[in-house]
């Protein structure tokens, strides 16, 4: 049932959405994750892997890959791995990590940062 | 290929909400925000901090509308906007609200949040045997061998139940666990101890808060179900039959709306040797969590049972730990009654009028008492 759209996909020739390169990292990933369900380190272990080999622009079309192919594990998965990612690191990594720049007028990001100042602390290094 | 890496650019809003909602710490939620304008104002917009605020605390959910208190500085504006800036405006007040609200509700250190005792459901010999008695450990009162502690009525049939209800020292608190220790009759024979088969937590607001102002602490409330309107039940927890300080921690953090807190002992264990019946005695409680007032409060709109959650601009947190307990702060008149009893009680040994048992610190020693069944319970 997951695969009717996979199918599809294979027969649509005019496919923009799913490159290929994208769809070999979704497609094998059922198999893993059935391999590898029950064990939860394994997993996180799979994840960090998976996050040092691919990079932040290709999660992106990693979730929208997913979402196409209505794929709802690995959508979970890209999606967590995102989160994952930025949890408890500082600003200007996360603008480094998704290549963005402030759009902030000069005292505004001041003016957050003294409101929540309390966010800023204990952060990880970059 | 600019753009490609946004994705709350890529992506469509439920997929980007989705990844955000993996933040379970406010403070990454903060940051989020304050990448750029733009992932500020989808925070804003698909009202994150609330999301995250309601998911913590399900309790919340009864919350019409935010407020900002003594707002300085900033001026509200006078003329009526466009439907659209007002909505903004709203959206941008819950978002500083609940990003307060979700931040001191995972920062604190836990310290004891009642204030006072409301009423139990039922008391032996009213007033040595009440629910007073369970606000003060037994560390603190300094009589040797004196057992200060709350005694339900005797039953017969065990599965009758009780309730002890208290009221917390704010309006608004966050309770992460209560902690209850069992009495241990130590001058029956066999040191029986009078814990319950089992406890259950509600946490809620009064109906009528003028109600609770003037009444008897020896009368038990009409009807606990009709006073109080319960916003939380907790799960039963089954509890030991050891004199200890039991430790019942919440699965998730509790938002006590309201201050009153009730505890419900399930099924009772122990008999009396004098009369077969049972009875349910505690000799102290504790309720660990920690208040949000007067920085934060919640209003209760009645009759529509709505809240009100405000924010009081001015107001300051207390992140640091709590004075100890019965130092510098202003006492307040019950406590007073409760260490004048204890003194009084306390010269009453030494004249030698109180009931006791063992006292062999003092001279008047050939006053001790004969027989331990004739110590009131």
């Amino acid at each position: 049932m997951k695969f009717c759209t996979v199918k599809q996909y294979f027969d649509d020739e005019n496919n923009n959405n799913v490159t290929n390169g994208i769809a070999t990292t979704v497609i094998p990933l059922p198999n893993k994750h059935l391999k590898i369900k029950a064990n939860n380190k394994e997993m996180e272990q799979y994840e960090q892997e998976l996050l040092r080999n691919v990079m932040p622009q290709e999660l992106t079309k990693l979730i929208l890959a997913a979402n196409y192919l209505n794929f709802k594990e690995a959508l979970d998965f890209f999606c967590r791995t995102v989160a994952n990612a930025i949890q408890n690191k500082s600003v200007d990594y996360v603008r480094k990590f998704f290549g963005l720049e402030s759009d902030f007028e000069p005292g505004e990001e001041e003016k957050l940062c003294k409101e929540f100042a309390w966010s800023f602390e204990g952060v990880d290094e970059d | 290929m600019e753009g490609g890496m946004d994705f709350l650019n890529c992506l469509d809003p439920d997929m980007s909400v989705q990844i955000l909602m993996y933040l379970k710490d406010p403070s990454d939620l903060v940051r989020v925000s304050s990448v750029s304008r733009s992932w500020r104002d989808f925070v804003i917009a698909n009202g994150l901090f609330k999301q995250l605020c309601l998911r913590m605390f399900p309790q919340l959910s009864r919350v019409a509308h935010v407020m900002e208190l003594n707002k300085c500085g900033a001026k509200e504006p006078i003329e009526v906007g466009s439907s659209y800036s007002m909505e903004w405006e709203s959206l941008a007040r819950d978002h500083r609200v609940y990003a307060t609200l979700a931040r001191v509700c995972t920062s604190f250190h836990p310290e004891n949040c009642i204030s006072k005792a409301i009423s139990a459901s039922s008391t032996d010999n009213y007033p040595d045997e009440s629910i007073e008695n369970t606000l003060q450990s037994a560390d603190i009162v300094p009589l040797p061998q004196t057992a200060f502690y709350w005694s339900s009525k005797g039953q017969k049939n065990p599965a009758v139940p009780e309730t002890l209800i208290y009221k917390l020292k704010s309006d608004f608190c966050v309770i992460t666990e209560i902690n209850i220790c069992p009495f241990e009759a130590f001058f029956q024979p066999g040191s029986p101890i009078y814990s319950a088969k089992s406890v259950q937590f509600r946490m809620g607001h009064p109906k009528s808060p003028n109600d609770l102002g003037c009444r008897l602490m020896g009368d038990p409330l009409p009807s606990a179900d009709d006073t109080f309107i319960w916003t939380y039940t907790s799960p039963e927890f089954p509890m030991a039959q050891e004199n200890c300080l039991q430790k019942f921690t919440l699965p998730e953090p509790v938002l006590c709306i309201g201050g009153i807190l009730q505890i419900e002992l399930l099924g009772r264990v122990q008999t009396q040797e004098v009369d077969s019946l049972f009875y349910i005695c505690i000799s102290y409680v504790q309720v660990m969590g920690h208040s949000l007032s007067p920085a934060l409060c919640v209003e209760i709109l009645e009759p529509s049972g709505t809240f009100v959650l405000k924010k009081d601009m001015q107001g300051k947190f207390h992140t640091q730990p709590g004075l100890p307990e019965n130092e510098a702060r202003e006492i307040p008149n019950d406590q007073w009654q409760r260490r004048i009893r204890y003194l009084q009680y306390f010269v009453d040994i030494l004249r030698g009028n109180a009931n006791v048992v063992e006292i062999e610190e003092y001279e008047s020693g050939e006053e001790e008492d004969e027989a331990e069944e004739e110590y009131p319970l």
